[in-house]
């Protein structure tokens, strides 16, 4: 039976290797990049190992994935994926998530999350993957909408959307979304959207998870580097996302600049309190409406 | 089943791929596949995420031979950034890894850029110990057919500087002059004796004696150069296992090879 989490957890990261295990702050579960574990189709060694057997030992954890390449063009990597099947069976995770996007064109690695055209063909090229991902993982997979600093050509020219576009693929993947609120507002302040009508835009009713994170201006655009607090409008944005998507587990996303631990779970701590606010207004009202 | 069938998206991925690289303008890309409803400045900042990523993964990992490069060759470590990139693409899920080739690529370049071997060396013992940090445990390196983990945990190395004093060096000054050559056999490697991780993630290095030496090229079934053949039939077999239990307290092997 897998641990599901609930409430509110932040990232695993080696700045935090030493305190973490002995961290007394409420904190609710923790969420791995598994590229950091696992390599060579074996689960790596050493410190990092004797850290990730400390923590499960504490909390769930989820696995959270860059690499995939989920929209790409290259083969998925069977023997990576068996590796990353035996660190999330080791976690007991419900289910395995990364990014709606692409990353590795011809045996290269952009180091980046790509955004799709978003189009028909894209839909179910990213479907027929995410299924044959989720068949292998032998779990559910949810896919992040991603940030993006502007929309690929789209060949053909019939585009749409990108609520439009990840709505299709989360419905013909028959997969769940992993929503990230602070792309969300990223990309309508760069795109020139409203934040709340992008929200509503997705599927959000298939959402598991929510990320929270901090962005940062450069020149024209706001850049999604998870190197700040959370800012207000995506604080207020989540309070949104909670009420349409229910009490679903949170995360605080810290991968630059990372700082003291404290000031991440402060980060939780701030989160957690909205968590618990909309958990109860919404057992209210069903209390209310029975 | 997850090839992509649709052929305009086929092509454009293999537009993509050659644009994000630096291969082919974002204007050629616009014209082969169609124009981005952002805008072509927007678009074309996809490149320069691409590039930055390289500089920064590369720039950390190997933070005190940027350093050292920017102190001795000033100018010169962006530039092989940007070469190296183009010369070994890398496939890597790990970031860190795409430093993997740089050793190589520095000694390749080595010769044109009147470059010291120190620098290579360096960028080899700092990829070493990541590497050696990030070693499966022995069970699953024995999964995969060494347990010593040769290459993975536990690298053999000819250095013509000596490479643990120059990172000590830096570490205290980045001032610090850059040494003077002294080949030596140097073994940089994750310890595998009892807590070893709790100091420096458990990384240790080593100038292994003869006789450490022979007992590292049977356990790795390597053939011993000649010069090392010679001494090696020289010493008995207390020598042999004395070196090995040397060996083993240091954390370089985890135990003797079972008779």
């Amino acid at each position: 039976m897998a641990t599901r989490p609930s409430g509110v957890g932040i990232g695993l990261r080696r700045r935090h290797f030493d305190e973490l295990p002995r961290c007394e702050r409420e904190l609710d579960f923790l969420e791995l990049c598994p590229e950091n574990f696992v390599g060579a189709g074996a689960l790596r060694g050493g410190r990092d190992r004797r850290v990730l057997d400390a923590c499960i030992e504490r909390w769930p954890i989820l696995a959270h994935g860059v690499s995939m390449s989920l929209g790409g063009p290259d083969p998925l990597d069977r023997g990576y994926i068996r590796a990353l099947k035996g660190l999330l069976d080791r976690l007991d995770a419900p289910f395995y998530t990364d990014h709606l996007c692409f990353v590795s064109v011809g045996g290269r690695s952009s180091q980046d999350l790509l955004p799709i055209p978003f189009c028909e063909a894209a839909v179910h090229h990213c479907a027929r993957r995410i299924r044959a991902l989720a068949d292998q993982l032998e779990r559910p997979v949810a896919v992040e909408n991603i940030s993006y600093y502007a929309q690929m050509p789209v060949p053909g020219g019939a585009g749409m959307g990108e609520g439009e576009f990840v709505r299709a693929v989360v419905e013909e993947a028959d997969c769940l979304l992993l929503l990230d609120v602070n792309n969300i507002y990223v990309n309508a302040v760069n795109h020139d959207e409203d934040a709340s009508e992008s929200l509503r835009s997705l599927p959000v009713e298939r959402s598991c998870q929510i990320h929270l994170a901090g962005h940062v201006r450069e020149g024209p655009r706001l850049i999604d580097h998870h190197g700040a607090p959370v800012c207000d409008a995506v604080w207020a944005l989540y309070r949104e996302a909670l009420a349409l998507a229910g009490p679903i587990p949170t995360l605080i996303e810290w991968d630059t600049a990372v700082p003291a631990l404290d000031v991440v779970l402060d980060e939780a701590d701030r989160a957690r309190a909205i968590w618990r606010e909309v958990r109860a207004a919404r057992s209210a009202a069903a209390e209310a409406s029975a | 089943m997850t090839a992509v069938e649709d052929p305009q998206l086929a092509n454009f991925f293999e537009h993509a791929g050659a644009f994000l690289f630096g291969e082919r303008s974002v204007e050629a890309f616009e014209a082969a596949v169609a124009s981005s409803p952002s805008g072509t400045d927007n678009l074309a900042f996809y490149r320069e995420l691409v590039r930055r990523n390289a500089a920064k993964i590369l720039g950390e990992l190997f933070l005190h031979l940027r350093l050292l490069l920017e102190r001795e060759r000033p100018g010169l470590w962006p530039e092989l950034v940007e070469g190296f990139v183009r010369a070994h693409p890398s496939a890597a899920r790990d970031p860190n890894w795409l430093g993997e080739q740089l050793p190589a690529y520095l000694a390749e370049r080595r010769a044109e850029l009147e470059l010291s071997p120190v620098f290579e060396e360096f960028a080899d013992y700092t990829f070493c110990r990541f590497a050696a940090s990030m070693a499966p445990e022995a069970d699953e390196l024995e999964a995969l057919g060494d347990r010593d983990g040769f290459e993975r945990r536990l690298f053999v190395r000819l250095y013509t500087h000596p490479m643990p004093e120059l990172l000590a060096a830096l570490r205290q000054d980045a001032d610090a002059p850059l040494p003077d050559a002294k080949p030596s056999t140097t073994l940089v490697y994750r310890s595998c004796a009892p807590g070893a991780l709790r100091r420096a993630a458990g990384l240790r290095w080593r100038r292994p004696d003869l006789a450490e030496l022979i007992v590292l090229a049977e356990r790795q079934d390597a053939e011993l150069p000649a010069p090392l053949a010679q001494a090696a039939a020289q010493l008995d077999a207390r020598a042999l296992r004395a070196a090995t239990a040397r060996l083993v307290e240091a954390g370089v092997l985890e135990r003797a090879r079972p008779v």
